[in-house]
């Protein structure tokens, strides 16, 4: 056999190569000069992503083109998981821009600190546009290895150690039954590629009729392995110690890309590749989501601290989103169920990536981050306050906020798939939530402060917080297109 | 039985052992030789399926590199901070033991009772002999049909290798002495939940040091004894004193 050498089609790839042009150029001035790096590191993030976000307009994601031979896909579905890594990524640097206005960590290098950052935004890309097993693993890898990293970055804090700690171990043993799980899938049909896979499934398995047990296990071994990625119930034992114990911009990024990243390797491989096994896995993933939006916000009901609570939330949110996948049933252009949950991840990173960075907000002002520390910031920021407000509401699923209708579109798709018991189940959790999202807010506007209060300024976090209430307001409203673009997504993965 | 199953027979029971070894052995040390041990034969086994490179790359990497990392882990850390030494749990023995059981029936009833098989690949054996043999073959796929794999492999490892440099790169004696006199609450994410209802105790000073801003704008600090930044670890637990 002959060596085939094709070169790639590098007009595919301008957006991720864009975001790793920007990695090398940081590090590049970084080892030149650390005082440029320190004045010039936070804008080069931010326009490097920019750029890569204008990019995707460069590239027709329509036709499903395909390059390193069928490696990378550069479909419907890579372009929403793109659009929604660059938006959380340009978001979470501007909450972690704290770290340089108010000069209270002197330890962290600026310049390492958003090179992860943004590797961990490419890998969730690559992940996206996987078109293979590998290749999805890699991005799933290394989306997850710079958050690792991100989360001892306060070295100093046993906490940050602790959390980064957990979050490792626990990552690279989900990996290990993750690549087992694939090693099953391609022993089974043969093939890594996604569609290959689909494509031999289809020809064996008959509806109705019982699985095949090794084809079983296999899928077993997958969801075990990404429910691990995205913080189900019961794999989410490393999620409140790790929110909690990174510093918060890590946090507010860690709560949103490397779950985009999870989701968006469930839907590949789950959606994708192993379709013809959906009747099993839909099953499968509704009574996860199940279990995981009642632990999550029951559990969330408990805490005083604000970063552990949001963490409970974010498993909560993660029910909600595995119930938008359970509602697929045939991935034909009427499927609302993919769609909705991209439309999901997208309204979360807003609302999620807000609230940290109220917190870290806060925290820059010598506030620390239970409930007490937000009592009466009504008085002292009142737009502050406000900010904070709209996020915990929008996370509530208030209408007309954006978080309402991520929750309504979901709700819609499980309609729409006869699931009417998780509907149900979305409503009554979106109730329970209440109670611990508006306590953060009576706390805010009917207490009276405490703690020291130390005038700081911030301007480009106080910009990110404005951008994203502004969002959460008003995108809500207007949000047609990116939702009539999150459903392009059966052309791309049917 | 031909030869070739006998001695396959004889690495896989080695192997077997071996990797028993490394669970049952309660030195460490004598673990790492039971890997040793278990690596090997796997490289063996590889030989006898004709996987030269696999076999190359399992003595080199993992009977190599692999093990010798574990070894330093076990030189670096005390054997009495290791868990197994304070006390058995039998109880998380035995959950492991059944656990790890249950996966094996399950993978064994899987292999008896599958009826798929994977569908064939182009590198028949004559086309692996065309090209020269299974090195080759594997060195013309991987740089052709797995060119992404491959650089996204180098991008995760240079992830990889920054984020351990960040995290291992010893501080600054300025950057401890900033930190020691901040009060912990400004820090960024300072966690007082419900964890961690007590704060941490408060860190004692620099002594009556004190900093005075020399020509170059870095701090001197004016400690009474060495012994003064020693007792606080750069980082993990304070120790009160």
């Amino acid at each position: 056999m002959p060596l085939r050498l094709v070169a790639p089609e590098w007009s595919l790839l301008v957006p991720p190569l864009i975001v790793l042009g920007t990695i090398v150029l940081l590090l590049a001035i970084d080892a030149v000069s650390e005082r440029a790096a320190r004045k010039t590191a936070l804008p080069l993030a931010l326009v490097g992503q920019l750029l890569a976000l204008v990019s995707l307009a460069t590239v027709d994601w329509g036709q499903g083109a395909t390059t390193f031979g069928v490696s990378y896909r550069a479909d419907w579905f890579a372009l929403v998981v793109s659009l929604i890594a660059l938006v959380s990524g340009i978001l979470s640097v501007l909450v972690s821009a704290g770290y340089t206005e108010s000069g209270l960590e002197p330890g962290v290098g600026l310049a390492e600190y958003l090179a992860l950052l943004l590797f961990s935004v490419f890998g969730t890309m690559v992940v996206g546009a996987a078109g293979d097993l590998i290749v999805l693993l890699l991005g799933l890898e290394m989306s997850a290895v710079a958050v690792y990293a991100l989360t001892a970055f306060a070295r100093r804090r046993l906490t940050s150690v602790e959390g980064a700690l957990k979050y490792f171990l626990l990552g690279a043993f989900a990996s290990a039954i993750l690549i087992y799980g694939m090693a099953w899938v391609y022993g089974l049909t043969g093939s890594i590629v996604l569609s290959d896979i689909a494509h031999t499934l289809r020809t064996v398995v008959t509806p109705g009729q019982p699985l095949d047990p090794a084809l079983l296990l296999a899928l077993l071994l997958l969801a075990v392995g990404l429910g691990f990625k995205i913080a189900a119930v019961p794999f989410h034992m490393w999620t409140p110690d790790a929110y909690q114990g990174a510093p918060t911009p890590v946090s507010a990024y860690m709560s949103v890309v490397p779950k985009v990243a999870g989701f968006a390797a469930v839907a590949r491989v789950l959606v994708q590749a192993l379709q013809p096994l959906s009747d099993q896995w839909a099953g499968l993933l509704g009574i996860l989501a199940l279990i995981t939006m009642v632990y999550g916000n029951v559990v969330a009901i408990a805490q005083r601290d604000l970063k552990r609570m949001l963490g409970y939330s974010a498993i909560g949110h993660t029910g909600y989103m595995l119930a938008g996948l359970a509602a697929f049933t045939n991935g034909l252009a009427g499927d609302r169920s993919v769609g909705s949950v991209l439309f999901y991840l997208f309204a979360y990173a807003f609302m999620n990536i807000g609230a940290f960075g109220v917190i870290a907000w806060l925290q820059e002002r010598g506030l620390g981050t239970t409930l007490d520390d937000v009592a009466g910031l009504a008085g002292r920021a009142p737009l502050a306050a406000l900010t904070m407000a709209i996020f915990m509401l929008s996370l509530m699923g208030m209408p007309p906020l954006l978080g309402f209708y991520a929750k309504y579109y979901v709700i819609l798709a499980l309609i729409e798939a006869g699931q009417l018991w998780l509907a149900v189940a979305i409503v009554v959790m979106s109730a329970v939530s209440a109670f611990f999202y508006l306590r953060v807010v009576t706390q805010m506007y009917f207490q009276e402060p405490g703690g020291t209060w130390r005038p700081v300024r911030t301007p480009l976090l106080g910009l990110g917080l404005t951008l994203m209430a502004v969002a959460t307001l008003a995108l809500g409203l207007v949000s047609g297109p990116i939702l009539e673009l999150a459903q392009h997504w059966p052309a791309a993965l049917t | 039985m031909s030869l070739q199953v006998l001695i396959f027979s004889l690495l896989a029971c080695v192997s077997i052992l071996g990797a028993l070894g490394v669970v049952i052995a309660r030195n460490p040390v004598h673990s790492a030789i039971g890997l040793v041990l278990s690596f090997l034969n796997v490289a063996a086994i590889y030989l006898i399926a004709r996987a030269e490179f696999l076999a190359v790359v399992q003595v080199i990497v993992y009977a190599g590199a692999v093990i010798v990392l574990v070894v330093f882990v076990t030189m670096l850390v005390h054997p009495d901070d290791l868990p197994e030494f304070h006390g058995r749990r039998p109880l998380r023995i035995v959950t492991g033991l059944v656990l790890g059981v249950a996966l094996l029936l399950e993978v064994a009833a899987a292999v008896l009772t599958r009826s798929l098989s994977g569908a064939p690949g182009p590198w028949t054996d004559e086309a692996v002999a065309a090209v020269g043999g299974n090195t080759q073959a594997l060195g013309q796929t991987l740089y052709s049909d797995y060119m992404l794999a491959i650089q996204l492999t180098a991008l995760l490892l240079l992830a990889a290798t920054i984020g351990a440099i960040v995290l291992a790169r010893p501080e600054a004696v300025s950057e401890r002495v900033a930190a020691a006199r901040r009060t912990l609450t400004i820090s960024l994410a300072h966690p007082r939940g419900l964890d961690q209802p007590e704060r941490p105790p408060a860190l004692p000073r620099p002594s009556d040091g004190q900093v005075k801003p020399a020509g170059s704008g870095r701090p001197i600090v004016l400690a009474r004894s060495a012994n003064e930044f020693t007792e606080q670890p750069a980082w993990g637990e304070w120790r009160t004193p």
